[in-house]
């Protein structure tokens, strides 16, 4: 094993989970090399930064239009994680317009100590959370996927390969294994559950998910750890 | 942060979370060293790292993915609406909030002290204007809109034509001026979204109408806004047939207004104010939008009445095939 082996690699982006890989590995395909998110807060250069805490200050003072363009700014990021989140186009769609709605009624108690970024994602979180437990509550199946018009979609069919259509084998297999997934998921708290979606697919530091969840980024660690591990449990290993 | 083990390397425990923390970019470059070094020397590990790798790959295979645009356009329309339907903050929320928060900021005894002492005499002196008599009146005057609570009388008298509008501030208040004076015109605007009485609403919206006639307010957004909002989502068939015989004047060039009126003719729940829009719609019906909505409710509506009265105005359209 080279000296090198286990370095982040330079010019990757702290938090892109771009980890190298031992030598003899890195022809494979390593967790979290996909950039999932296209948006963070954390990623504003100083103008957009200087800007958004115009348009904040703006709508603070009763402009709707100040808000709107926020409500644009983040409106696709907070639909792609709740969608992923929850597997239902109708919870995405009511947890995003819950969320907004919130930050419009309680904008004038944000107080810049955090990104515009994390306040809004810490609402969207504990909306979710709130659902997820509700969820548990009532054993519902979060491996049925709905769409806006209440139809049940096929979530093994939502898989990407390029292979599937010329190896219908390979397609079956992976839909066994994108079942055994599901039901692994559903078996980790809301929490763990949270902590896995923010860092495995969302790609956001430990700490700003502490931050997010009201925690430390020592907790927002051992709850990964917990959950990768009950993940790991559950698929008892799986190896594609 | 302190990882156990026996002569200050990585115990295998500790090796395993630091195997989840590097798989993740979250493993400093100190840490990073002192794991490949246990690596080297330890089979188990070594497959720990494998088998942490496998399970990633195995989660790749439910990718985040973005919202269709379909979806994105929808939730923007729901968010939107939510949106246009939620309390504005009033002054009074305003200042509740600044207080509160102002409070939570005072850390040390001596200036809690001071803020209650000046507390009490400014709860004092409000104490001691409530006491005054409870109304005043304004004649024209600068009234600031945002300080405006709610509107709860609007009249006009005929023979002068001056508008009375009976508002809430730090007390009931009341104003007095010509309609298209600019604080009165405020101060209606802010009437037409009183949210329990319909009269107030209603008169108005009557009145602005009446001042705006002809081109006088073509260039009043707030003025047309406020109708479009009304007309929509008005619960009230009085309010929301007053907005749509104020929106006549902007049907011809305004696009928002042209649509408002045809949601109304499509999905108002009276068939007068629906018979009322699609009357209006007589000097556009070049638009294809316009006539797209007259075919559908001339072939597929529910009411006989409107399917006539749709089928008429097509009938009158000789460009109309």
């Amino acid at each position: 094993m080279g000296t090198d082996a286990l370095r982040i690699q330079p010019g990757v982006q702290s938090g892109s989970l771009g980890t190298a890989l031992p030598a003899n590995r890195t022809s494979q395909t390593w967790p979290g090399r996909r950039a999932l998110h296209t948006r963070t807060g954390g990623g504003l250069s100083p103008e957009d930064r200087s800007s958004e805490t115009e348009l904040i200050r703006q709508a603070q003072k009763g402009s709707r239009q100040a808000f709107d363009t926020l409500v644009r700014q983040y409106d696709q990021a907070v639909l792609r994680l709740a969608l992923h989140l929850l597997g239902s186009e109708t919870d995405a769609q009511d947890i995003a317009q819950e969320a907004f709605l919130k930050a419009y009624r309680y904008l004038g108690n944000f107080r810049f100590e955090c990104s515009f970024y994390t306040w809004i994602y810490r609402i969207v979180t504990n909306l979710c959370l709130d659902l997820m437990r509700r969820r548990k509550t009532r054993r519902e199946d979060p491996a049925v996927v709905m769409d806006s018009s209440g139809e049940e979609l096929d979530l093994l069919g939502m898989v990407s390969d390029e292979r599937a259509s010329a190896n219908p084998g390979r397609e079956l297999e992976r839909k066994e294994l994108g079942a055994k997934i599901a039901t692994a998921l559903d078996k980790l708290t809301p929490r763990e559950r949270m902590v896995f979606e923010l860092k495995h697919y969302q790609g956001l530091r430990l700490r700003t998910i502490g931050e997010m969840l009201n925690t430390t980024e020592e907790t927002a660690k051992n709850t990964l750890f917990r959950a990768t591990k009950k993940l790991r449990a559950s698929l008892a290993v799986v190896r594609t | 942060m302190t990882w156990p083990g026996h002569d200050g390397t990585l115990s295998c425990d500790a090796a395993h979370d630091q195997i989840t923390l590097l798989s993740y970019g979250e493993l400093s470059d100190e840490a990073c060293h002192r794991l490949e070094q246990h690596l080297a020397g330890c089979v188990d590990c070594r497959d720990e790292l494998e088998v942490t790798r496998a399970l990633s790959s195995a989660m790749a295979i439910m990718p985040v993915r973005e919202p269709s645009p379909n979806l994105l356009a929808q939730t923007r329309l729901k968010i939107d609406e939510a949106l246009e339907q939620a309390p504005h903050d009033t002054w009074l929320t305003h200042l509740r909030r600044s207080l509160w928060t102002d409070f939570r900021l005072l850390r040390t005894a001596p200036l809690a002290a001071a803020t209650m002492l000046v507390a009490g005499a400014g709860l004092g002196f409000v104490g001691f204007r409530l006491a005054q008599p409870p109304t005043a009146t304004q004649t024209g005057g600068n009234v600031t809109p945002h300080r405006v609570a709610a509107v709860t009388g609007v009249a006009q008298d005929p023979a002068t034509g001056m508008v009375h509008v009976a508002y809430s501030s730090l007390m009931p208040l009341e104003a007095v001026g010509p309609a298209d004076d600019n604080n009165i015109r405020g101060l209606l605007l802010i009437a037409t979204r009183a949210p329990l009485n319909i009269s107030v609403r209603d008169k108005a919206l009557g009145i602005l109408t009446g001042t705006c006639s002809g081109t006088k307010c073509a260039a009043d957004d707030d003025f047309r806004s406020a109708l479009m909002v009304a007309l929509r989502y008005d619960p009230n068939s009085t309010v929301r047939a007053q907005a749509l015989s104020g929106l006549a004047p902007y049907l011809a060039e305004d696009m928002h207004v042209r649509d408002a009126v045809l949601e109304a003719v499509l999905n108002d729940g009276d068939p007068q104010i629906r018979t009322q829009a699609i009357q209006m719609l007589a000097p556009i019906t070049a638009d294809s939008s316009v006539q797209q909505v007259l075919q559908n409710v001339a072939t597929h509506d529910e009411d006989p009445l409107l399917r006539n009265v749709s089928r008429t105005m097509l009938q009158q359209m000789p460009q109309v095939q």
